[in-house]
């Protein structure tokens, strides 16, 4: 314990200082290439520590809708109920149905992939007569658009654009639980902690 | 379904291929979206595009308000959800990949939006939760490999 009588700084203290205990230690000049030895050596324990960590299996975000949500699973023994017996009249029933969904689902995509193929065959057709017509034209068409990617797309709405809308004036803001994972060691695992607030533009969103 | 196959072995030289794409889905109800991805896939599967991978990602709440006009008064306020799911395609040729673009926006259900991009590994790490652990150890080898060596 030192006590100090003195607050000038610039002066060593050593020299006005009232020592309580053992006398100050001189500093040791340590050699610069130990120091360096010493750095090198935190370093590589801090890499080494890091590929250990990267080389577990990283986890997976949680995805909200795919969790079953935690009332279904506490009131599961309120809400079981044993099978209903299915007649086997019933049951027949059940397959011819399923039976005539999947003859018109097949249907419906056997057209799909038709109409596909009838556009590649077409696009086909024209890159042949083109390459004919000539090589350089043919070449510049098979390109790859830059300007293409990346691009977005909306699907249609439910009812057309209102006529002298005037649009109201909002905020947009994200609320999305951002997720970190806590312990190691003892595998206890904190996903989604906080919870992180951001101001959006209107623009930035969809 | 095998013309792609039939006509590619006169064609020479080969047509270029797209690196590896992400066709990004985001939608307010996941049930249409799960579904529109399964369909996404099998029109993939059909024109005989390679679908690597199909994956989901969180999704996003927003909180929107809205104002009364002429101030910054809340009106109303809720909440919406925006679901996402993802499919990689890989080795897209150019030529088939118009025709895949055009055929997916045709079909594109109501409320959702198709974002076509290059995977980049931003995409790939926005899907694990980052590590807190690792991140400070990263800084305190970014603090050791720094100009100034502090001594403890």
């Amino acid at each position: 314990m030192i006590g100090c009588l003195d607050v000038d700084v610039g002066f060593r203290c050593a020299d006005r200082c009232l020592l309580f205990a053992e006398p100050l230690k001189k500093k040791k000049r340590i050699d610069p290439a130990i120091l360096k030895q010493r750095e090198e050596r935190k370093k590589k324990r801090l890499e080494k520590q890091i590929r250990r960590l990267e080389r577990n299996a990283k986890q997976l975000k949680p995805i909200d809708e795919l969790e079953v949500p935690l009332e279904l699973v506490d009131g599961k023994k309120e809400r079981m109920r044993e099978a209903a017996v299915i007649t086997p009249a019933v049951e027949e029933e059940r397959a011819l149905l399923t039976k005539d969904w999947t003859r018109y689902k097949r249907k419906q995509h056997l057209k799909d992939m038709q109409m596909i193929d009838r556009l590649m065959f077409a696009q086909q057709k024209a890159l042949d007569e083109l390459r004919q017509e000539s090589e350089e034209l043919y070449q510049a068409a098979i390109q790859i658009n830059p300007t293409l990617l990346p691009f977005t797309v909306r699907g249609p709405v439910k009812t057309p654009p209102i006529k002298g809308y005037d649009s109201p004036d909002g905020e947009y803001t994200d609320v999305s639980k951002k997720c970190v994972v806590n312990n190691h060691w003892t595998g206890v695992v904190n996903p989604c902690l906080q919870v992180y607030e951001s101001n959006c533009t209107e623009e930035q969103n969809m | 379904m095998s013309i792609n196959l039939f006509f590619r072995q006169t064609g020479k030289p080969k047509i270029p291929q797209y690196n590896t794409l992400n066709i990004q889905l985001k939608g307010y109800d996941f049930a249409v979206l799960e579904n529109y991805q399964k369909l996404v896939h099998k029109i993939a599967e059909g024109m005989d595009v390679e679908v690597e991978d199909g994956w989901a990602v969180p999704p996003q709440h927003l909180k929107v308000q809205r104002f009364k006009p002429e101030s910054t008064i809340v009106d109303t306020e809720y909440t919406m959800t925006v679901y996402e799911r993802n499919v990689q395609v890989i080795h897209l040729p150019s030529t088939v990949g118009s025709i895949l673009f055009e055929v997916l926006q045709t079909a594109l259900p109501e409320g959702v939006s198709m974002t076509v991009h290059e995977h980049k590994e931003e995409h790939e790490e926005t899907r694990y939760i980052p590590d807190a652990e690792l991140l400070e150890l990263k800084s305190q080898l970014e603090e050791l490999r720094g100009p100034n060596v502090k001594k403890k």
